[in-house]
């Protein structure tokens, strides 16, 4: 990767990967889709962290007199049927949604990846069966294995997180078990070997760490689809329950009132379609720029 | 002995940019020269001298964007190609100027067969039936000396050698009796010992169809097996140009002489090089742009541009050093 | 090539069996009591016991699973609990209205997909490439049971363009069942306005599902006819005087199909998982409105005998884009 040779170039007191941090987010603020992703999470962050600063009324508590009410100065887009303001619902929904694609990003990059590194790095009878188990969870399309994991835990919103974690996971356990394949040929592995490190001690220092780009790029690229499916499965009854303000159960609960009142399902909707839209252009740029295998 | 009748193309002046993002570079710089019928006419140059570019712009295969035509002509006949239309030019490519490529294993469509793809070539210049284009072809092959053509139309590219390649993209370059063939560089992807049946069929078949062709190589021996005629290309522009005997007898370029030495075998023991490399196109060396590698350059050479004269019979050559020694 | 094929269904088998295997293991991590459930919550210790023992519930799990398996093989997914009929006769049921709905939205998938992705990548880096880059980026991040409400309330609630529900007006009769395609089956009995109103119900809810999918095909597209056109033999072909159209729809094309049927055939298989949602938006009677529904009652041999025919479905899938892809590209078969 040509910039890691440009930051050890300049002299600087700053651990390495501080100065590679530095040097990607300077690449990344001249690309436009990088800049405009990266604001739109920032907003979604910032609405998110601020919520209970900002947030007009309280999420949970019930007003019943200001039932269904259309958007308008006092609430800006309009209540629920039980009279609870939809914006500051947005505002506390946007924690939840990024919290789920976070967790979920977490929790399925850290077990595929590690469950790809072993693979990778022993090869051979682990290898295949690893992989052959990997391939029977993508055979299944990914709602519809989430779903089943999701009703068969019981409908809660942890439960989703894990549901969408596991159809996650072969991503990053292909991704990582290929890397893997190819560095443990390297020569600082069997150096390393001879030295006396133990298995563990290769995957962890050498194997794991040089994925890391890699997993970066494919973390951001998924997080959209993460949260687009945690959504949905709420959306279908197995994710958050109510009175939770996530906004894939707000729009279920919107859809009985949607034709007198369209605002209830629209709004929440439209935050979860610019927050992908964010997580998506952010990642495709971090993909141009990071990805060592794409030509410059 | 070489009438405006016999002359089959004309390039005068050609000038051609490519737009980078570092600026326009200029890749051929006003080059000029004629080729006759039946001639076969070596063009000569290191890589990235415009040798290509020069080919490709005759056909007008270069892409509009990046490529750029800053000026001159092309005259086929009497028609200037660079200001015919898309059209007029489709009709004349693959029917009366054709064009080999250097990598014959990617030169044909890899999901299609040889056969279907040869007669689809020759069905859009000559209306026929597809039995009819299945003898034709077969006989095409023939004539490259292909063993068993019927089996090859039925295989699909990647289960031929290059050789084999090469002779199916000549058969089809000549199918339609062109009255210029363009070689671009068609035997360096090749086996040494392949390379030399390739130029013997093109060889053949050019003085059997009365052929003209402009073979681009920067392979020296090459030239000297094949060619009638040589004109030699530096950082894009004509540098000199002769018939190959006086060319390999006495090259009046520094250059051109550089590179007849460089032919491995010409000094015993040792393997000559041109010191330096070719200068970028985006910031060509002022004057003559070989100055910077030349062991004979003067002040003068770096402040002039030198043209391409006329120093002995059918012999150019752009040098001042030349020019100097033919005055005297 | 026939050996390819043959190889191909031997390594589609490891796969199904391990399908099953994991679809059993989920059923088996069902809170609660399955004997229970099956027998209802007025059932007497005794009754409960009965129904553990006929179902081969107290056995070892590996003994489980091979009754399982030996069920399938006789066609039983066990009954649904809330209408107590077999899960497979449900689905069967129910399977039709899913497979037209899918197959409309493939179809539209690639009728519009594909030319938008060629005209990309013709005109790259051009107007027509942006647009379509928004018009991909915006599909893939829409949540697809959001944009089917959105769609109800523009083209159903505010301009009564098209219906909101059901394959048919609540009025119609379904045409006589051959295919079970409700717009086929109208057209093989002639009934040409059944056909026009099966149309209109179809379209909304195959354009939802199908916009996400649309979206990564014109991507796909994009990028396999861009690779294909830098190769040497398109300029070979225009050395030749071949005319654009040619190059670019048979040489070109032909060459960028192959990845193209790969995300098709991976599509399908999430257009499957996509129906879940769109079937429940439109109440559209299909598997994936079934399922929803059983969700609600909490009917695991209902979604149980879902999961294993769509993901059955999605293997078989993949299969036959595996063959196609022998098909397309010669340099495979071997």
């Amino acid at each position: 990767m040509p910039y890691l040779i440009l930051a050890s170039a300049t002299k600087s007191t700053l651990p390495a990967w501080v100065r590679e941090l530095g040097l990607t987010l300077r690449i990344l603020s001249r690309n436009p889709s990088a800049v405009l992703g990266g604001m739109i999470i920032m907003t979604m962050a910032f609405l998110a962290l601020a919520a209970p600063f900002i947030a007009p009324y309280d999420p949970i508590m019930l007003s019943l007199p200001d039932r269904l009410q259309s958007p308008g100065s006092a609430h800006f887009f309009g209540t629920d049927e039980l009279g609870r303001d939809i914006f500051s619902r947005i505002l506390y929904g946007a924690r939840i949604s990024l919290t789920i694609g976070l967790l979920v990003v977490g929790v399925a990059g850290i077990t595929g990846s590690l469950i790809g590194a072993v693979a990778g790095y022993f090869g051979g009878v682990i290898d295949n069966v690893i992989m052959r188990c990997m391939d029977v969870i993508l055979s299944f399309p990914a709602l519809v294995l989430a779903l089943s994991l999701a009703a068969a835990m019981g409908p809660s919103l942890v439960n989703a997180i894990l549901a969408t974690a596991v159809v996650m996971i072969p991503k990053f356990a292909r991704l990582v078990r290929g890397e893997a394949l190819a560095i443990r040929e390297m020569p600082f592995v069997a150096a390393s070997r001879v030295a006396g490190a133990g298995h563990l001690r290769i995957i962890f220092r050498h194997i794991l760490p040089n994925c890391l780009n890699a997993a970066i790029v494919l973390a951001t690229l998924t997080l959209g689809d993460a949260i687009l499916i945690a959504a949905s499965l709420s959306f279908i009854g197995l994710g958050a329950q109510p009175p939770t303000p996530e906004w894939g159960a707000m729009i279920a609960s919107g859809r009985k009132f949607l034709m007198d009142q369209w605002w209830y399902a629209t709004f929440p909707g439209l935050f979860i379609l610019v927050t992908v839209i964010g997580f998506n252009i952010f990642g495709d740029a971090v993909r141009d720029v990071l990805d060592p295998r794409i030509r410059r | 002995m070489t009438g405006p009748t016999n002359t089959i193309l004309q390039v005068k002046d050609l000038s051609v940019g490519f737009e980078t993002h570092q600026g326009p570079a200029h890749v051929l710089d006003r080059v000029s020269l004629a080729v006759q019928k039946g001639e076969i006419l070596g063009l000569v140059g290191e890589s990235g001298c415009g040798k290509s570019v020069l080919a490709r712009s005759i056909l007008r295969l270069i892409p509009s964007p990046p490529g750029v035509l800053l000026g001159g002509q092309i005259l086929f006949g009497d028609q200037d190609l660079l200001k015919l239309s898309e059209k007029s030019m489709r009709a004349l490519r693959g029917q009366q100027i054709s064009m080999i490529f250097q990598e014959p294993m990617t030169s044909l469509n890899p999901v299609f067969t040889i056969g279907h793809q040869m007669r689809e070539v020759v069905r859009t210049h000559k209306p026929m039936t597809k039995a009819q284009a299945n003898a034709f072809c077969c006989s095409m092959l023939a004539t490259v000396r292909l063993p068993d053509p019927a089996n090859v139309l039925q295989r699909y590219p990647h289960e031929l050698s290059g050789g084999m390649l090469q002779r199916v993209m000549i058969a089809l370059a000549l199918a339609c009796n062109p009255a210029l063939l363009l070689a671009d560089e068609p035997t360096t992807a090749l086996d040494v010992t392949v390379q030399g049946q390739i130029l013997a069929i093109l060889s053949e078949l050019a003085t059997a169809q009365n052929l003209a062709v402009i073979f681009v190589t920067h392979d020296m021996g090459v030239v000297a097996q094949l060619c009638h005629r040589v004109a030699v290309m530096y950082a894009g522009q004509l540098v000199e140009e002769a018939l190959v005997h006086d060319l390999f007898a006495q090259p009046a370029h520094p250059y051109t002489q550089g590179l007849i030495a460089s032919i491995p075998g010409q000094t015993p023991g040792q393997l000559q090089t041109i010191p330096g490399s070719v200068p970028s196109a985006l910031q060509p060396p002022s004057g003559c742009r070989f100055h910077p590698r030349c062991p004979k350059s003067t002040v003068h050479c770096t402040l002039h541009t030198p043209q391409l004269l006329t120093v002995a019979d059918q012999h150019k050559v752009a040098c001042h050093q030349a020019h100097n020694r033919a005055s005297v | 090539m026939r050996s390819y094929i043959i190889k191909r269904l031997l390594a589609a088998i490891p796969v199904l069996l391990g399908v099953t295997l994991l679809t059993f293991l989920i059923s088996h991590a069902i809170p609660g009591d399955p004997a229970a459930l099956i027998v209802g919550p007025k059932a007497s210790k005794e009754a409960v016991e009965a129904i553990r023992i006929e179902h081969g519930l107290d056995k070892p799990l590996p003994i489980q699973y091979l009754r399982y398996m030996n069920g399938l093989l006789h066609g039983d997914m066990g009954q649904s609990i809330r209408n107590h009929r077999p899960v497979l006769r449900d689905l069967a049921d129910f399977f039709p209205a899913t497979l037209e709905l899918t197959l409309a939205s493939l179809f539209l998938c690639l009728a519009v997909g594909i030319p938008l992705g060629i005209l990309a990548a013709v005109y790259r880096n051009r107007l027509a490439d942006h647009i379509t880059r928004i018009i991909s980026v915006i599909g893939v991040s829409t949540p697809v049971f959001w944009l089917g409400l959105m769609l109800l309330l523009l083209l159903y609630r505010n301009l009564g363009w098209l219906p909101g529900s059901g394959r048919l007006d609540i009025t119609s009769t379904a045409p006589p069942g051959i295919t079970g395609l409700y717009t086929l089956d109208a057209l093989l009995a002639g009934d040409l306005g059944l056909f026009w109103e099966a149309l209109r119900h179809l379209i909304l809810p195959a354009f939802c599902l199908s916009y996400v999918y649309l979206a990564v095909m014109t991507r796909i597209v994009r990028s396999s006819m861009i690779a294909a056109l830098g190769q040497d033999y398109i300029i070979t072909a225009r050395a030749h005087g071949l005319s654009a159209g040619r190059i670019i729809f048979k040489h070109a094309f032909k060459n960028s199909l192959i990845p193209t049927i790969t995300i098709a055939g991976l599509s399908f298989g999430e257009l499957l998982g996509g129906a879940i949602l769109t079937e429940t938006i439109f109440s559209w009677p299909g598997m994936g409105k079934y399922v929803v529904d059983s969700i609600t009652t909490l009917d695991f041999p209902a979604i149980m005998g879902f999961t294993l025919v769509a993901s059955t479905a999605y293997v078989g899938i993949n299969l036959c884009v595996d063959i196609l892809y022998a098909l397309l590209n010669p340099r495979i078969r071997y």
